[in-house]
């Protein structure tokens, strides 16, 4: 079970964040400012920290930096300072994301997701399918000088088929590698992401292909 | 050339040249009515005693006499009013003599040649070589009557003199002409300064410094220009500062309705309920929006000139942007591409900022799900062309004319469906007419839309 930290001067924020962090099934800490927050930190492991700006005593942007010289973990500022000077001030310090409220908070949680993934997997490792340079870190596909930003399970699928070049792959082993077991959908879902893939493919005119085998499944061949 | 340098110099030297002209002018008047006729009685003094010599020694050899006189300065001519006709000395330059001027001298009168000599306005007269320019007297030897005119040879007695005061007319001249421009420069140099500083205020960069220690007006006007700047600068950020502030107070506590709102929905509530709970949801995102949006656009009705510059990179700006709307692309499954080579470009950062959010959440918005969109950034020669590609619902041609006006929205059915406060595309416009920018739109219903926006490369400042 991961463990988030939030800190934030205003205890509503607190509760709907730890609300919503404990439904997805984190364990969730509290602060009410960054030097409550780095007693916390001293106290146990976190694997990631959600942070306003505007906080007595240690602000955001100090705790991002203590954090970031500290610890190894990722930082979100969740704030109501939305200028670019304050976004950049905080990707200056470190920071990892940045949301600016109000937020939606399923879009909290793609990012908290989104961060976890990122920081857990760093050993996996980029591939090159034909033209295609698909960035694992960065969920970047390259092609021609041009980046493409996937939808994430799109990604995640061509992702696996690139790095099987050439291995034909039932639906179920598609949904239990790319979805994960958990998955509720049925299997019609492999068929729309391939289908939605192949007419990406088609657009750019990629001399990259999914076949479909007949009665078995698909796979990513390489022209 | 209309410089203040050159004005100060022109008009410096014209009052020099006016004033010359002036004083001569009263030098050469007082001398024609007061030193002309002294000259006149000096040498009339010395014909005298000259023919009183003669006069007196009458077994003199006149020739030899008067060749010597001659030789020692003077310029000697004399008649006997008939072919007898003598010069001695240096020559005349001009041997012009009034009709009557002989006979005049013959019958016992002084010739004042010198102080009848007519006056010019420019011309002393002092200098003119002329037989007219004389003092006649006469004198009698070996019984005939002579008539004897004589004026001090002034160029064998002046000669270098007269090219000193030449020299130094000249120096003074020259000399006065070159000071005057080069103190003129030092005297205009500080104004100069103050001037690059004012336009360099006016581009929003208030941290000038100029040099305050001179002692006079212009230091006086450099110090408080300073303070000027220091105090501007200093209601710019209040004023970054209020506006950021405002921002925070509005948007947390709407940030907290939103988020309660948001832990009704997971009870179990009507169908109508949750509907009722959609709308207030929909109204407070509109709020905050809105609050941004106007916030917005105040900044930059009041900033018009007084845009803050500063050099950054608008490629990292826009894939920052792209990043910060990962979670609206992903929902939509929309696909982004682009192509954003680095381009530093000088601008505001935070207007240049809120172009990009606004172009990006647009194309989100109008797309349709698992659509694409393109954005790219093209370096010309002398501008950047970025643009933005969806393949979304696209827009008719009467509604391209109107959605730069504010609070105008395309498609009013579905005005409900998609949220939105109508001011965005006029923010961008006014951001990039700031900027000394374009935007042109293309777009067909239903194939999609691409903004193109062109901004002229800067020199960096």
């Amino acid at each position: 079970m991961k463990t988030v930290l939030i800190v934030d001067d205003d205890q509503h924020v607190r509760y709907l964040v730890k609300d919503l962090l404990l439904k997805e099934g984190f364990r969730a800490v509290e602060a009410a400012d960054g030097n409550e927050a780095l007693a916390e930190l001293e106290k146990r492991d976190f694997d990631l920290a959600i942070a306003d700006i505007m906080m007595p005593n240690l602000d955001g942007y100090g705790l991002t930096e203590q954090i970031r010289t500290n610890y190894d973990i990722p930082v979100i500022l969740l704030t109501a300072k939305g200028q670019i000077e304050d976004k950049e001030k905080g990707y200056l310090l470190g920071t990892d994301d940045y949301l600016v409220k109000p937020f939606e908070p399923k879009e909290l949680l793609f990012r908290v997701n989104a961060l976890l993934r990122r920081y857990g997997k760093a050993a996996e490792s980029s591939v090159k399918a034909g033209p295609l340079f698909i960035n694992k870190k960065s969920y970047e596909v390259e092609v021609n000088g041009k980046t493409y930003i996937l939808p994430l399970k799109e990604f995640d699928l061509l992702h696996f088929f690139a790095s099987r070049p050439n291995q034909v792959f039932s639906r179920a082993q598609l949904i239990e590698n790319v979805w994960g077991l958990g998955f509720e959908g049925d299997e019609r879902t492999v068929d729309v992401h391939i289908k939605r893939l192949r007419e990406r493919f088609t657009k750019l005119g990629i001399a990259v292909s999914i076949k479909t085998i007949r009665g078995v499944g698909y796979s990513l061949e390489v022209n | 050339m209309k410089t203040l340098y050159s004005k100060i110099a022109i008009t410096t030297i014209v009052i020099m040249l006016i004033s010359s002209l002036l004083s001569f002018f009263i030098s050469n008047l007082y001398y024609q009515k007061t030193l002309k006729p002294l000259n006149d009685e000096k040498v009339t003094n010395i014909g005298l005693e000259l023919v009183a010599f003669l006069n007196h020694h009458q077994q003199l050899n006149i020739d030899e006499y008067l060749h010597h006189i001659g030789d020692i300065g003077y310029q000697l001519y004399v008649t006997d009013g008939q072919n007898d006709h003598r010069f001695y000395g240096a020559e005349y330059r001009e041997t012009n003599l009034p009709n009557t001027a002989v006979g005049q001298v013959l019958r016992g009168d002084i010739y004042h040649g010198i102080s009848n000599f007519p006056i010019t306005t420019f011309v002393t007269g002092f200098f003119a070589n002329e037989l007219k320019n004389s003092v006649g007297v006469q004198f009698e030897h070996g019984g005939h009557t002579y008539a004897l005119f004589i004026r001090p040879d002034i160029k064998l007695l002046f000669s270098e003199m007269h090219i000193m005061f030449g020299w130094l007319l000249f120096g003074i001249l020259v000399l006065s002409i070159l000071f005057v421009l080069i103190s003129t420069k030092y005297i205009v140099k500080p104004i100069s300064k103050l001037n690059e500083a004012t336009a360099i205020i006016a581009d929003g960069r208030f941290g000038i410094q100029l040099n305050t220690s001179q002692k006079d007006e212009i230091g006086e006007l450099s110090a408080s220009f300073m303070k000027m700047a220091r105090k501007l600068d200093k209601a710019n950020e209040m004023r970054k500062e209020f506006i950021s502030n405002i921002s925070h107070d509005i948007q947390s506590p709407l940030s907290n309705i939103k988020g309660y709102l948001n832990l009704f929905k997971k009870k179990t509530l009507s169908a109508e309920e949750r509907d009722y709970i959609h709308v207030v949801e929909g109204e407070v995102d509109r709020l905050s929006n809105l609050t941004n949006q106007l916030l917005l656009l105040s900044s930059i009705d009041t900033k018009k000139d007084l845009v803050n510059r500063s050099s950054f990179d608008i490629s990292d700006q826009i894939k920052l942007v792209i990043k910060q709307n990962q979670w609206y692309l992903e929902e939509k499954g929309i696909m982004v591409s682009y192509a954003l080579p680095p381009f530093q470009y000088t601008g505001d950062p935070s207007l240049l900022y809120s172009i990009w959010e606004n172009l990006m959440t647009n194309a989100i918005k109008y797309s349709d799900e698992n659509g694409e969109i393109d954005i790219r950034l093209e370096e010309k020669a002398d501008s950047v062309h970025i643009h933005f590609q969806d393949d979304g619902i696209g827009l008719t041609n009467a509604e391209i004319e109107r959605i730069f006006e504010r609070l105008y929205r395309a498609d009013i059915s579905r005005n409900r469906a998609v949220k939105g406060t109508g001011l965005g595309l006029a923010i961008v416009q006014s951001i990039i007419e700031l900027h000394d920018g374009k935007i042109f739109v293309e777009s067909e219903k239903t194939k999609g839309t691409t903004f193109t926006i062109i901004l002229p490369k800067n020199a960096d400042l």
